[in-house]
């Protein structure tokens, strides 16, 4: 349970918010590189922490973030030309470059200095692994970027996806922090039906939560009979990232595949949420992956089945098919976290023990924005061996304790 | 740029914000008389300045515009029957006539004198120049209908539409006292152009115009002078008329006029209308060279912003400067691409938004006269509306464009000193 107070802290991101502040400070997933898929080509409306913002490919191919309103008369640089270097508003043909430097303003006398005077809002960006990366903090502040494992894999072997999620980001990442939910939810079985699996056999594993300097270790752990341990540990990255472990529901099992998420704030009542689909040692099998987890999408990155039909949830087949009658294991994530409201009342929530690493993240996040401006973000430290941060999946022998099982980080 | 305060007061038209008192003390183009075609038609429902309408034409012709709510328990009237004489709501029966008289009450029992209690609110209305205008002011302060050269032609010589226009009025005021748009965004590669022609090379003569701004008594008039440099210039001069309306003189031949009346603080009705004393208009062929035969019944556009106005980034590379077709569509898209209501706390403006300047002075002034309980509006039985014009001119760089389109003596500001007239 959080205080009203609390909650607002944690929900909120556009700008003048703490938490906006804070997420600010951080390397943004904005867009899938494929939405720009040409130089000179149509710019693209972006909505991301609550701003307006509009993103193009220029003539030499590199990408820029601007604000979405023209600084001379607000007119939306999305319906802009975009030739020659820069976006051209279509109102007067005033003509901003990727930096937002104003490089032309036809409407001015010769030998004006007005527009040197004048600039749009721009952002940095980097184009890395299929997303456009921007930085929406203070200059002084640029983080060095994250060198995920993820993404310095063969493209064919972490794949991005983006979609919309129509609720708070911070409710759909406690989704992503929550493994007591996944053999119930995700079950391929109706509720009766339990399968061969451990998960699905012991509701009830020891969930425990560790501290680490990018954010959080996350175990759960099945103890058999004979006294062997089964362990599953997923990270949390500062702040919206999770690595879920290896044969999670919705991966390959055999093949050791893994998922990453990042929730990113669109504005405070939706997310994007973007995923890797990744695999160091061979390529994804991308078809399977979007049938599995139901990625068929509409316009604006809108899931086919959403909040307005019901997510398609069939009772006869919630009888006889599956646990929740809905097909596709994101479109069942989301459909929970959204089903919890735009943003869900945390003052009339009940946790219980197996929402420890929930209760960790909120707790990280709130220091850490309350902590703001005086101490450094979690997880910005050059030092860190971002490479290395990963989940596991393993059998361990009795007593062996799972912080000391996993060597990557 | 404008604080946010200034640009709340300027945007904000309800019946208790100054600008909304403003521009209930003017007669305001409400809807077009033939979406009232036959006496006991069906009623339309409406909205100006925030507030919900019903319009309807009795048996015998006159027009009412009464509040959409019946008096009773609020159930629309737009869904009401329009019979013998009057309104009459489809849920109780209770009837009111275009003067919002209550003529009937068949749940009250005979004898009741209940009916002489209820009044659904009833705006004036007139019927001119194929318009239906509609004062929603206290009845003291009703001023003089105005006489706008276009009212009283034949209808033959006078075409008027209707458009909604999604943003707040002002945006799109501000688009047409700004000429200097015109030659950038409108620009088109012309049949036949050279290979190598491009949209990017726009003639830096015809895009930085000087403009200039005079005030009068009904607003101010601003020329567009395009290249200045040159010893004869083209000029175009038009017409700002508080609160809302814009006299544009000849385009392509014909007098254009235009209103933009608040329907809330989000959008606006778009009156548009074509005129000329001298000859016949040609309606039909008019509208589909601007874009305007492709709207529905409410007067909304097809290409509008749920569709990005269709966009065609190919045409953009070899046709038109925006990718959107029709003069009129491109015009809305424009303003509507600023945002439903533009925060004008982040902008910046050039030398050539000296019109839009004025334009905001002017209404601050008077939203500030309102809240100090002055007449906000000078609409009185002395200003000769007939005689208010835009010109489109040609001269010799040395004379001044007012020597060659003067302003008639009445419609010139009182200098400083002078008693009233």
């Amino acid at each position: 349970m959080l205080s009203k107070e609390d909650n607002e802290l944690l929900t909120r991101t556009g700008p003048g918010t703490p938490m906006g502040a804070l997420l600010r400070r951080y390397w943004v997933p904005a867009l899938l590189a494929t939405e720009l898929p040409e130089s000179d080509g149509a710019p693209v409306p972006v909505r991301i922490l609550g701003e307006q913002l509009v993103a193009f490919r220029d003539s030499s191919g590199q990408v820029g973030l601007l604000q979405e309103a023209c600084p001379h008369r607000g007119a939306s640089l999305a319906f802009a030309r975009n030739e020659d270097g820069g976006l051209r508003c279509v109102y007067h043909g005033w003509q901003f470059d990727r930096h937002g430097r104003c490089l032309d303003m036809p409407t001015e006398r010769p030998g004006t200095s007005f527009t040197e005077r004048v600039c749009a809002e721009a952002y940095p960006v980097r184009e890395v692994a299929g997303i456009v990366w921007a930085y929406l903090g203070p200059p002084a502040h640029e983080p060095p970027f994250p060198d995920f494992l993820w993404l310095r894999l063969y493209p064919s072997r972490s794949v991005p996806f983006k979609l919309l999620e129509e609720c708070n980001w911070a409710q759909a990442l406690e989704g992503g922090l929550d493994m007591a939910h996944a053999p119930i939810l995700h079950r391929g079985r109706p509720w009766h039906e339990r399968g061969p699996d451990i998960r699905e056999q012991n509701l009830a594993p020891r969930h425990e939560v560790e501290r680490t300097a990018y954010g959080l270790r996350y175990g759960a752990i099945w103890d058999r009979d004979d006294g062997t341990q089964h362990v599953r540990i997923i990270s949390y990255i500062a702040p919206w990232w999770t690595i879920t472990s290896p044969g999670s529901f919705g991966s390959r099992a055999a093949q050791a595949d893994r998922v990453v998420n990042a929730w990113v704030p669109r504005d405070d009542t939706s997310a994007w949420h973007f995923q890797y689909y990744f695999n160091p040692e061979q390529p994804i099998d991308v078809p399977w992956r979007i049938a599995t987890a139901g990625y068929e999408l509409g316009d604006g990155f809108r899931k086919q089945r959403n909040r307005d039909n019901n997510y398609l949830q069939d009772y006869e087949r919630l009888k006889t098919a599956n646990m929740c009658g809905i097909d596709g294991v994101v479109t069942q994530d989301h459909a929970v976290n959204e089903s919890q409201g735009p943003i869900v009342d945390r003052t009339k929530e009940h946790l219980a023990a197996c929402d420890v690493a929930i209760i960790a993240m909120r707790r990280l996040l709130l220091g850490a924005a309350r902590a703001l401006p005086e101490a450094a973000p979690p997880g910005l430290d050059p030092a860190l061996p971002y490479a290395r941060i990963l989940s596991e999946t393993y059998d361990a022998p009795p007593d062996v304790p799972w912080t000391a099982a996993a060597s990557w980080a | 740029m404008l604080s946010r305060e200034e640009n709340d007061l300027l945007t904000s038209t309800g019946p208790e914000r100054p600008l909304g008192v403003l521009m209930r003390r003017a007669w305001l183009p409400a809807l077009l008389s033939r979406e009232l075609p036959a006496p006991d038609g069906p009623p339309v429902r409406l909205q100006l300045l925030g507030e919900r309408f019903v319009a309807f034409r009795d048996s015998t012709g006159r027009v009412g515009l009464l509040q959409e709510g019946c008096p009773h328990r609020l159930a629309s009237l737009a869904l009401g029957r329009n019979e013998d004489g009057g309104l009459r709501c489809v849920y109780h029966g209770w009837k009111y006539d275009v003067t919002g008289r209550c003529v009937d009450m068949p749940t009250e029992r005979p004898g009741s004198r209940f009916a002489d209690h209820i009044r659904a609110e009833a705006a004036a209305v007139r019927e001119a120049g194929g318009i239906v205008w509609a004062y929603l002011g206290p009845p003291e302060h009703e001023p003089p209908f105005p006489a706008f050269p276009w009212l009283g032609l034949p209808a033959t010589h006078c075409a008027v539409w209707k458009l909604l226009h999604e943003c707040n009025y002002l945006q799109a005021l501000e688009r047409d006292v700004d000429f200097a748009h015109v030659r950038i965004a409108h620009r088109r590669l012309p049949e036949g152009a050279a290979a190598d022609a491009r949209l990017a090379d726009i003639d830096r003569q015809d895009s930085a115009p000087r403009v200039e701004v005079e005030r009068t008594r009904y607003g101010f008039r601003y020329a567009t002078i395009y290249r200045p440099d040159e010893p004869t210039h083209q000029v175009r001069v038009a017409a700002f008329v508080l609160p809302c309306f814009l006299v544009l003189g000849p385009i392509d031949g014909h007098l254009v006029a235009m209103a933009f009346v608040p329907r809330d603080d989000e959008s606006n009705w778009h009156f548009l209308v074509r005129y000329d004393p001298a000859c016949p208009i040609d309606a039909a062929t008019y509208a589909a060279s601007r874009g305007l035969d492709n709207l529905d019944a409410d007067g909304r556009k097809a290409r509008n912003r749920d569709n990005a106005y269709r966009q065609d980034r190919a045409a953009m590379r070899t046709r038109t400067f925006n990718g959107i077709e029709g003069i009129i569509i491109e015009d809305h898209a424009l303003a509507e691409i600023q945002g439903r209501r533009a925060d004008r706390a982040r902008e910046h403006l050039g030398a050539t938004d000296a019109p839009v300047r004025a334009l905001r002075a002017l209404l601050l002034d008077a939203a500030r006269a309102v809240v100090r309980g002055e007449p906000p509006l000078p609409w009185d039985e002395a200003l000769p509306f007939d005689q208010i014009a835009g010109h489109t001119l040609t001269k010799p760089a040395a004379v001044p464009w007012q020597a060659v389109a003067p302003l008639p003596a009445a419609l010139a500001l009182a200098a400083e000193g002078d008693p009233s007239p």
